[in-house]
């Protein structure tokens, strides 16, 4: 006999032979002995019953399983660890397969006598005969406990359930790459059966040949593999999966097989999709906008920051993003106060016509700050709108206006100023004539008359300079004369002859005419200055009063070449005064630019030189209307626009558009 | 001015216009005959033939353009220059194409009399329609 453990037929066998002992066959008392400690050590439940089941024998492993001790074996019906509801198996199975004398062989389930546990057992039942007659003597029975067998089944038999039922696609393989078990959900994902697969070359799942390579070598290299791939079902279609594959390790730590679990990520991938497609939505719309659009949380830091940020301030999105305000847009660090208490408020907060300088010119902004109250979320988003040119606009639209008043009101004057001044002209006039005029009879008899001669009156008024003080009056009245007729080409006229004008053939004349007459009232040449011109060839015509645009240019040159000569000397004067002349096409516009180089002009002259009567002339030299004029022929009678820009020290452009043939006629 | 004196009419209603332009006409050589209203310029032609009259527009009653357009019936021969306070005084259609009146209008203050005295002169010179087609 060897020490390993019976088989049951083995134990059979020995059993029969056993039985032939009982029945008088007598075998040795040593061999006998060796049976019953075989018996006795088993560590399977042994039993022998009688017929009726009155417990006979029950080795040491069945005590322990039944809660009996020896000295209570034979007050046990063996009927008595059998379960309740086992019984009627019993009755209708085991009992009649015994009766046919055949071994019952099947899973039963024992009470602990001592415990009320339940154990299961896989029994085998047979009776001993008697060797004569054949009749039945005893019940034998061999049990073995299959408790944790059965509980181990039972585990795996959840695993199973829980595996197979799981949403993720569940797949095994062995080691060598064979695929042997797969879930439903594997099944439902790719459309093959578990035979199939084993058939497919494994790579045929993945839509990249080399995800597929990459899983066998992540694992075969020790380690598990997590990634993101597209797969490919058996209908041929791809979808994006997000693989977990590792290793099946046994105790020993041998690789016994692969798992992978396959999740599809279709859904979260639109989704994924459909969020990346809204927030660009958004950031274009964000981005398109013409306003600077800057998000700040709480703290004040920037979280949003358009194109038209960027834009302004030359800072990147990705730069001025968890920055500060003050510190992304410095220009807006006094807005921080208006920013905390338009969010403690959850008030709309605006402060319009902000100005900042830019090279020598000023800006203006509106600035608006809007809380961020829904959801919420807590913070404020700021909207700069660059305004400079609307503000400009409108500086213009008040010029104009204030002209037409002056206009109007220069129309309802001009008649009552005149006759006076001619009252007074003519009768200095006269009394020039009457005091001086050696030869006119009438003078002659009336200083006769008077005691004294013409000669010695006209003597006497070149003595006491009534000659000059005369001719102040006659200047004077002559000067107040012009300003009427002046501020009168404020009143709007519609009764002016236009045609189509060339703008560099009148720019041309007029240049001429300026170098022909200026020279003559200053002693400043106008040909000594330097004209380049920058002419757009083809340039369309323009519908206009020629005379007006001509004096509108003239008047600009001619303020251009007096301080450009008043600047000789000065510092700041270019020692080579220069006129740049530009024509070109401007929308429907031709767009007529005058550039000098003289000393140009502060921001406070510069927005007031078209206003009426105001000049930086000596008082007798410029009556303040020269540019205001100007500005009203081109803006309201021309329907054009005028403007200026300066820095001072560095010349001053004008720019004057009008509009081009085809356009209305204004 | 050789030969006769001319007889001008001065018709203004402001006194210091119109007896300065009738005394430098005078001092000029010229017989002024001064009217304030357009009435009395009237009633002056009835008597009398001046050979040219400054008209102001603006005045009363009888505007300078009314007065013109009367004085035409009752002296043919006489010529007129406009003198005026109105910058933007444009000649009527009828009286700009009636040869007597000067086509140019002069508008007050003149810095120079003289100008007006050169213009009176050579609408005198020129031939009326009635003499050069009878």
């Amino acid at each position: 006999m060897s020490d390993k453990k019976p088989t049951y037929v083995e134990l059979e066998a020995r059993l029969v032979e056993l039985e032939a002992t009982i029945a008088g066959h007598k075998q040795t008392e040593k061999e006998l002995q060796r049976f019953a400690a075989l018996v006795k050590h088993s560590g399977e439940l042994v039993s022998l019953a009688t017929l009726d089941g009155k417990m006979v024998f029950l080795n040491e492993a069945g005590c322990r399983m039944l809660g009996i001790s020896q000295q209570e074996i034979e007050n046990v019906n063996i009927m008595e660890v059998i379960p309740d509801h086992l019984r009627e198996l019993i009755g209708t199975d085991l009992l009649p397969t015994l009766r046919r004398g055949e071994v019952w062989e099947g899973d039963l389930q024992y009470k602990n006598l001592q415990t009320g546990n339940l154990i299961d057992v896989r029994a085998m039942t047979f009776t001993i005969n008697d060797t004569d007659t054949n009749e039945p003597l005893f019940l034998a029975n061999v049990s073995m406990d299959i408790t944790e067998r059965k509980q181990a089944e039972e585990a795996l038999q959840r695993i199973k359930e829980a595996v197979d039922n799981t949403v993720d696609a569940i797949g095994i393989s062995t080691p060598e790459g064979h695929h042997f078990y797969q879930n439903k959900a594997f099944t439902q994902m790719f459309g093959y059966t578990v035979e199939e697969v084993a058939d497919l070359h494994p790579k045929v799942l993945y839509g990249d040949a080399e995800d597929g390579a990459a899983v066998f070598s992540t694992i075969m290299d020790g380690h598990a593999y997590t990634s993101e791939c597209e797969m490919v079902s058996k209908d041929g279609s791809r979808f994006p999966i997000f693989l977990r594959a590792n290793a099946i390790k046994n105790a020993e730590g041998e690789m016994i097989g692969l798992v992978g679990v396959h999740t599809d990520i279709t859904e979260r991938k639109q989704a994924d999709e459909r969020l990346r497609h809204l927030r660009n939505y958004l950031a274009n719309i964000i981005d398109s906008m013409p306003s600077v659009l800057i998000g700040v949380d709480t703290d004040g830091n920037v979280t949003q920051w358009n194109n038209e940020a960027r834009r302004t301030t030359g800072v990147s999105s990705k730069e001025a993003v968890g920055q500060s305000l003050c510190q992304a847009f410095p220009r807006l660090a006094d807005e921080m106060e208006r920013v905390r208490e338009s969010m403690r408020t959850r008030e709309v907060c605006s402060d319009p016509r902000r100005s900042h300088k830019e090279s020598g010119k000023t800006h203006y902004e509106d600035v608006t700050i809007y809380p961020l109250i829904s959801n919420g979320v807590e913070g404020a988003v700021i909207r700069v709108d660059n305004v400079t040119e609307q503000v400009r606009i409108e500086e213009m639209m008040v010029q104009s206006e204030k002209m037409l008043s002056v206009g109007g009101l220069a129309a309802g004057m001009a008649h009552e100023i005149n006759n006076p001044l001619a009252g007074m002209m003519q009768n200095a006039e006269v009394m020039g004539n009457r005091l001086t005029k050696l030869e006119m009879p009438a003078n002659k008899r009336a200083a006769e008359e008077a005691g004294t001669s013409i000669e010695a009156i006209a003597e006497f008024m070149e003595a006491r300079d009534i000659t000059r003080m005369l001719g102040h009056i006659r200047d004077s009245g002559k000067r107040a004369a012009e300003i009427v007729a002046n501020m009168l080409s404020f009143a709007r006229k519609s009764d002016s002859s236009f045609s189509t004008c060339d703008m560099a053939n009148l720019l041309d004349q007029t240049v001429d005419l300026a170098g022909s007459d200026y020279d003559l009232k200053k002693k400043f040449d106008f040909r000594r200055i330097e004209i380049v011109r920058e002419y757009e060839g083809d340039l369309p015509g323009v519908i206009c009063e020629a005379g007006k645009i001509q004096q509108v240019l003239l008047n600009i040159l001619r303020n251009g070449a007096e301080a450009m000569q008043e600047a000789i000397g000065e510092e700041y004067a270019s020692a080579n005064p220069c006129f740049v002349l530009r024509l070109k096409s401007d929308e429907k516009m031709v767009r007529i630019e005058i550039e000098d180089n003289g000393p140009g002009m502060d921001e406070a002259t510069r927005k007031r030189v078209f206003e009426p009567f105001f000049t930086t002339k000596p008082i007798d030299e410029g009556t303040g209307l020269g540019l205001s004029v100007s500005y009203f022929i081109i803006a309201e009678n021309h329907g054009g626009e005028m403007s200026v820009e300066s820095i001072l020290g560095k010349g001053a452009k004008f720019i004057i558009k009008l509009p081009i043939a085809e356009g209305r006629r204004p | 001015m050789n030969g006769e004196v001319k007889t001008i009419l001065i018709l203004d209603d402001d006194d210091a216009v119109r007896m300065s332009l009738a005394e430098f006409f005078e001092d000029r050589g010229w017989n002024p005959m001064q009217a304030a209203s357009g009435e009395d310029a009237l009633n002056l032609l009835a008597e009398s033939a001046p050979d040219a009259a400054v008209v102001d527009i603006r005045l009363g009653e009888v505007s300078g353009d009314v007065f013109i357009r009367k004085a035409q019936k009752i002296r043919p021969e006489l010529k007129y220059v406009v003198y005026t306070g109105s910058p933007e005084y444009k000649l009527a259609q009828d009286l700009s194409t009636l040869p007597p009146v000067s086509d140019k209008v002069f508008v007050k203050p003149l810095a120079l009399l003289t100008t007006l005295e050169e213009e009176v002169l050579r609408m005198i010179a020129s031939k009326p329609k009635s003499e050069t087609d009878s």
